[in-house]
């Protein structure tokens, strides 16, 4: 007989109750005396004092007679796992069953985990939550014999499921509970380590907690049966949180369950609010515009969808507005029912969805729950889980438990849940979507988006105050403005170590890895207003609204600056421009994306080191004057050329004041009638017989019903006239 | 970046190949010309051989082979290499006739005469614009009057008559090949600025050009510049020959008038031009800040007279001869152009300016890794654009300190340091202070413009490349 110090006994207690039970944690070994623990903190209220030096002289506890009482009920749940019919791969949703279920297949053994017999035919035992379709059977053991079971019942508070075996297993004695037994308690698990089915029996202790509204609860061990001192089975826990009374005590045959044909039930309703209400949506772009390392070129996207009013679509689609500034169509493809058509409605400013509007009504939708995530801690919860495989959809209905809760974004609550499937979509008891996969949008100049389970709550909450919550930089636009851009002004070089040493900024500019030199600043530009001069060093930027300062960091190809082949330019066939940058820098770069995704309008801090110092100055996000990218086109197919208006950059590459007339060249068909007159793209045409032509529509105006065509065609030093005759 | 620079390399590299026509050097077997020889030169094949031997005979002994020490920028540093040509003496005390390019900047000129007799040659004077140099060489005292090819009359010839190139490709022996006139006015875009070619088709070897391209009655009508490969070969006739060693003989050097003056032809079947008028020269453009754009000339007039000669340029062929004629009026003194200005007559006057060098001055900077050059209106066109004085980046050594440093070629150097560059006497200065302070100090602040944007550039040159 050992005695423990008291200090050393609260350490393992504190330790068992802080583990999640099961594990291989080694089995209480012997015996002790009777003696319960130093009570925690808290602990005091219903364990009077006198009663504690009473028990002092009790006798001592023989944990071997518990575990020898209860050894019989307690049986081995064996789950032999398959790949489903369409080849998916099993995959368990319980928690704490992380393990691949595929090794389990490979190594032609089944999962195995306890159970505790109840009856002659049933036993509980922890919900592993195992899609059915990848369950090709479950049998279950007593020492060497085994008997198929079945899961004839699924607990809605308790982690765990009732399976109901083909016959009784010969030898095995069902638990008989008595709620009455008297303390002290000692919990027994059953459980592997080493290969060895151990019975492990410990003291059984709880602790008390006191929520912030006063509510209370208690915590101790789960998976495991609770009993007296002699080994009669007062009741069953799977999870960890007792109730701050008795009722945890008894048989867990009593306790919430639904019937196999209970839950089909329940989920049949589920499928037919999803088959209706939860969709593909299928989203379409215009082509991106034909750009030297233009990434962002997707044109058609595949996201999911909820119909959650007679004709609101929210579409869970994560766009940059450069995406979204090409969005063309919306199309929610129901499986019953069919498709309707979308049009686009507002962005969420701080989620990955937007909102669109159907183009008629319909009779089911998907209603938002109102009840708070927390109150479904291990509960039993329907899902729909969605698969968009190409145009397919592969649905598969279950049930989910919240295992816990976490702060996150904004200080909301976000449920856990097991299993890391970014397409599970949760229900409450009443049907309503409760929680669903959600994308919390990356500020401008942060590096990436958070995906998290979320309530539905987080979208509830937009809806109830609007107000600031939409994007309304972030809206498909017109082809002509897809690429209108925010503008500062300025024209910038990459940083580098040597140059933040030589201009004294490495410790502001994490040596040379962020900040952008000013090149150069266009006249009349809000960076030319606020004194801004090259040379000047631009360092961070702070938004309204965004606690986070975003280091300006350049990238390769925002400073593309190389030295154009001007004099063999006739020599290039035209589609050679399309695979190469433009003379002049785009101005599409880190920091005009940056502000147009900020949106036009917000306000910005700047900080700028110039002449030595650190400088920082108020900005208001400004939209830029029109770019190359953005500027007017006319196509004249006659001629076998697109011409574009002369914006500011393409302006100042090639010294032309505002008001000098030109129109550029974008693309000029090879054997086309310009073509062969020996006109090349990126050549100016300023003048059409005779006539100055300052902008596209002057120049489609100068050569319509033309029958011959005097052309005063520029580029940097060299000029021709191009006599061109039509028919 | 880089991969954007490789996709231009690999473009211009294809283009180099297509161009072709760069320089002499496609040997080609001996022309086969006498068998099937009509002309009436040639009433028999032994006739023939004795026309090519008479021919021969005359100007051989003419013939120089030029061997020369030239320093030149290549890939960012100095470098001397030798180069090799041929040339005529045309005159019996020794004046040589050769091309620009073979004794381009030559620090030192050796000519090896047709008897042997190696002597030094000083140049006398070059013109860049039409390839042509004329060169004394430094005759020892005692020495009687030299074998001459005497300069004949190109203007003269048509296509089919026969020629013989003759040079001296591969050193001592000289060598003569023989073809046919192929075009007596051949245009070549952009090496046309004043004078057509003689295209014939002798074969041209390396180390051909300067040497002179000779009619049947052995004289001087051209002088083999250009070879293109597979019977293209390129010779300057001798009426550019003869005002380009007038001027040499007078002034030293070539003087041309420039206004800034950009023409073209009333028609270019090429890119199926044709402007409906017989007579005149159409403007194109007008250099910025130039004599022509002052006056006001726009593109479009049509030029019909100057200085009361009336001026037409119906293709591109006749463009040299106007640009010519430009280029002989008068510097500094207003000519009077007639236009025609959307059907209205225009009359204007233009001040031509001395059009000066055509090329900037080179200079080597060693430890820094880079060559610069002055920027020079004519040779840096694009440059020349976003600052009109200067210094800029001709070539960076690799490996080296300056592209390390991530300067570039046609970065222009606008100051080094703080220190404001203008000259390459300025870049001169502060580099010979910066290898002096060397072990004090190897990082400067380059101010560049590139592309008309003003960057920043440390120069760390800490490095000693050429350690060995």
């Amino acid at each position: 007989m050992i005695r423990i110090p008291i200090m050393f006994r609260i350490i393992f207690l504190a330790g068992l109750f802080a583990a999640a039970p099961g594990f291989g944690q080694t089995p209480g070994a012997g015996t002790v005396k009777t003696e319960p623990a130093k009570p925690a903190a808290g602990d005091e209220s219903n364990q009077p004092a006198e009663k504690d030096a009473a028990q002092e002289d009790e006798p001592p506890v023989d944990m071997g007679v518990i575990a020898k009482a209860v050894k019989q009920s307690m049986l081995r749940v064996e789950y032999f796992v398959k790949y489903d019919d369409k080849g998916n791969e099993p995959r368990s949703v319980g928690a704490g069953y992380a393990r691949n279920l595929t090794d389990y297949v490979q190594e032609e053994r089944p999962l195995e985990t306890s159970g505790f017999l109840l009856n002659a035919t049933e036993l509980v035992t922890p919900d592993i939550n195992i899609p059915p379709r990848f369950i090709d059977k479950i049998r279950v053991a007593y020492g060497e014999i085994t008997v198929d079971a079945t899961i004839s019942g699924y607990c809605i508070e308790q982690d765990a499921v009732i399976l109901t075996l083909a016959s009784p297993l010969k030898g095995a004695v069902p638990l008989s509970f008595n709620t009455k037994a008297e303390k002290p308690y000692f919990t027994v698990s059953y459980s592997e380590t080493d290969t060895n089915w151990l019975v492990n029996v410990k003291e059984f202790g709880l602790q008390y907690h006191l929520k912030e509204n006063d509510a209370a609860f208690r915590s101790g061990p789960a998976e495991c049966l609770i009993t007296d001192r002699n080994g009669v089975p007062v009741g069953v826990t799977m999870i960890q949180e007792y109730p701050d009374n008795d009722s945890w005590k008894g048989d867990p045959l009593k306790w919430n369950t639904l019937s196999a044909a209970e839950l089909t039930d329940k989920l049949k309703k589920i499928e037919v609010v999803s088959d209706a209400a939860l969709v593909r949506v299928k989203l379409t772009f215009r082509s991106a515009k034909q750009k030297f390392g233009n990434s962002s070129n997707q044109t058609e996207l595949n996201v999911y969808g909820i119909i959650m009013d007679s004709d609101k679509l929210l579409v869970l689609a994560n766009m940059e507005p450069k995406l979204t500034a090409r969005l063309e169509t919306i199309t929610a493809h129901r499986r019953k029912g069919g498709s309707i058509s979308a049009t686009f409605d507002k962005t969420f400013k701080d989620y990955g969805c937007f909102l669109a509007t159907l183009s008629e009504p319909v009779t089911t939708h998907i209603t938002l729950s109102r009840k708070n995530v927390k109150d479904y801690l291990n509960r039993l919860l329907p899902i729909t889980q969605m698969d968009i495989k190409g145009e397919q959809i592969e649905t598969h209905y279950g049930y989910r438990r919240f295992y816990g809760f976490f702060f996150g974004w904004k200080r909301n609550v976000f449920p856990s849940i097991p299993g890391q499937d970014s397409n599970v979509f949760i229900f409450d008891d009443n049907g309503a979507l409760l929680a669903f996969p959600l994308t919390k949008r990356a500020k401008p100049g942060e590096n990436s988006s958070n995906d998290y389970f979320s309530s539905v709550s987080l979208i509830t909450a937009v809806f109830d105050h609007p107000e600031g919550c939409f994007d309304k930089a972030n809206i498909p636009r017109a082809e002509e403005k897809e690429n209108r851009l925010a503008w500062l002004g300025v024209e910038l070089q990459e940083m580098n170590n040597e140059l933040a040493r030589f201009n004294n900024v490495s410790d502001r500019t994490s040596n040379g890895r962020s900040g952008a030199l000013v090149t150069y600043v266009y006249p009349g530009s809000p960076a030319d207003k606020a004194g801004i001069k090259i040379g000047d060093i631009l360092l961070r930027l702070k938004f309204e609204d965004h606690p986070q300062p975003v280091d300006l960091t350049l990238t390769r190809n925002d400073d593309l600056n190389f030295i154009f082949p001007w004099d063999r330019l006739d020599i290039f066939p035209d589609d050679i421009f399309d695979r190469n940058p433009t003379p002049w820098k785009s101005r599409e770069n880190t920091l005009t994306r940056l502000l147009s995704d900020t949106g036009i309008g917000k306000k910005f801090e700047l900080e700028v080191f110039k002449n030595g110092k650190v400088v920082s100055m108020n900005f208001t996000i400004e939209e830029g004057p029109l770019t190359y990218m953005a500027a007017a086109r006319y196509e004249s197919k006659e001629l076998g050329v697109t011409v574009r208006d002369l914006t500011y950059e393409v302006r100042r590459y090639f010294q032309l004041d505002k008001n000098d007339p030109g129109v550029i060249l974008s693309k000029v068909k090879p054997g086309g009638k310009a073509n062969v007159a020996g006109i090349n793209r990126y050549e100016i045409i300023t003048e059409v017989n005779g006539k100055p032509v300052r902008n596209v529509e002057d120049f489609k105006n100068a050569i319509a019903g033309q029958s011959e065509l005097n052309l005063a065609v520029k580029r940097m030093t060299r000029g021709r006239m191009v006599n061109i005759k039509l028919n | 970046m880089n991969k954007t620079r490789f996709a231009w390399l690999a473009v211009f590299s294809i283009v180099i190949f297509l161009m072709g026509l760069t320089g002499c050097n496609m040997p080609r077997k001996a022309a086969d010309a006498g068998t099937n020889a009509t002309s009436g030169l040639n009433p028999g094949g032994a006739d023939f051989r004795e026309i090519v031997n008479r021919a021969k005979d005359k100007v051989f002994p003419a013939v120089v082979y030029i061997r020369c020490l030239r320093e030149e920028m290549s890939s960012g540093k100095l470098v001397q290499q030798q180069v090799t040509g041929s040339g005529a003496v045309i005159t019996p005390d020794g004046q040589v006739i050769t091309n620009w390019h073979v004794i381009d900047k030559a620090v030192k000129v050796r000519c090896l005469l047709s008897d042997g007799t190696p002597m030094e040659a000083e140049i006398l004077g070059s013109d860049q614009d039409c390839d042509l140099a004329l060169l004394q060489l430094k005759v020892p005292e005692g020495t009687g009057p030299l074998p001459y090819a005497r300069i004949g009359d190109s203007s003269k010839l048509t296509e089919g008559d026969f020629v013989m190139a003759m040079g001296a490709p591969y050193g001592l022996s000289r060598s003569v090949t023989i073809g046919i006139i192929s075009c007596t006015n051949r245009y070549l875009e952009g090496n046309s600025e004043y004078s057509l070619w003689i295209q014939a088709d002798a074969a041209i070897n390396p180390g051909n050009s300067g040497g002179p391209l000779v009619d049947t009655d052995g004289v001087l009508i051209g002088i083999n510049t250009r070879g293109g490969g597979n019977d293209l070969g390129f010779a300057i006739p001798t009426d550019t020959i003869n005002k380009v060693i007038t001027q040499i003989r007078k002034n030293g050097k070539i003087i041309r008038a420039w206004t800034g003056l950009q023409l073209q032809p009333l028609k270019d079947f090429n890119r199926d031009q044709y402007f409906d008028f017989t007579d005149g020269v159409i403007v194109a453009a007008a250099d910025p800040r130039s004599p022509a754009e002052s006056a006001g000339i726009q593109a479009g007039d049509r030029i019909v007279k100057i200085n009361g000669n009336p001026v037409t340029a119906l293709n591109e062929e006749n463009l040299p001869a106007v640009r010519s004629l430009v280029s002989e009026l008068a510097i500094g003194t207003p000519a009077t152009f007639e236009i025609m200005r959307k059907g209205e007559p225009v009359t204007l006057q233009i001040t031509p300016r001395e059009k000066g060098k055509v090329e900037g001055d080179e200079l080597d900077c060693p430890r820094w890794d880079f060559t610069v050059k002055t920027i020079n209106q004519f040779d840096n066109e694009d440059l020349y654009f976003y600052r009109q004085k200067g210094v800029f980046v001709l070539s960076v050594k690799r490996p080296g300190n300056a592209i390390r440093s991530g300067l570039s070629p046609q970065d222009i150097i606008l100051s080094i340091d703080g220190t404001e560059v203008r000259t390459l006497d300025d870049v001169k200065a502060i580099r010979e202070r910066a290898i002096k302070n060397i072990d004090e100090k190897y990082r400067m602040l380059f101010v560049v413009m590139r592309n008309g944007l003003t960057r920043q550039v440390v120069l760390n040159f800490q490095r000693d490349w050429e350690k060995q």
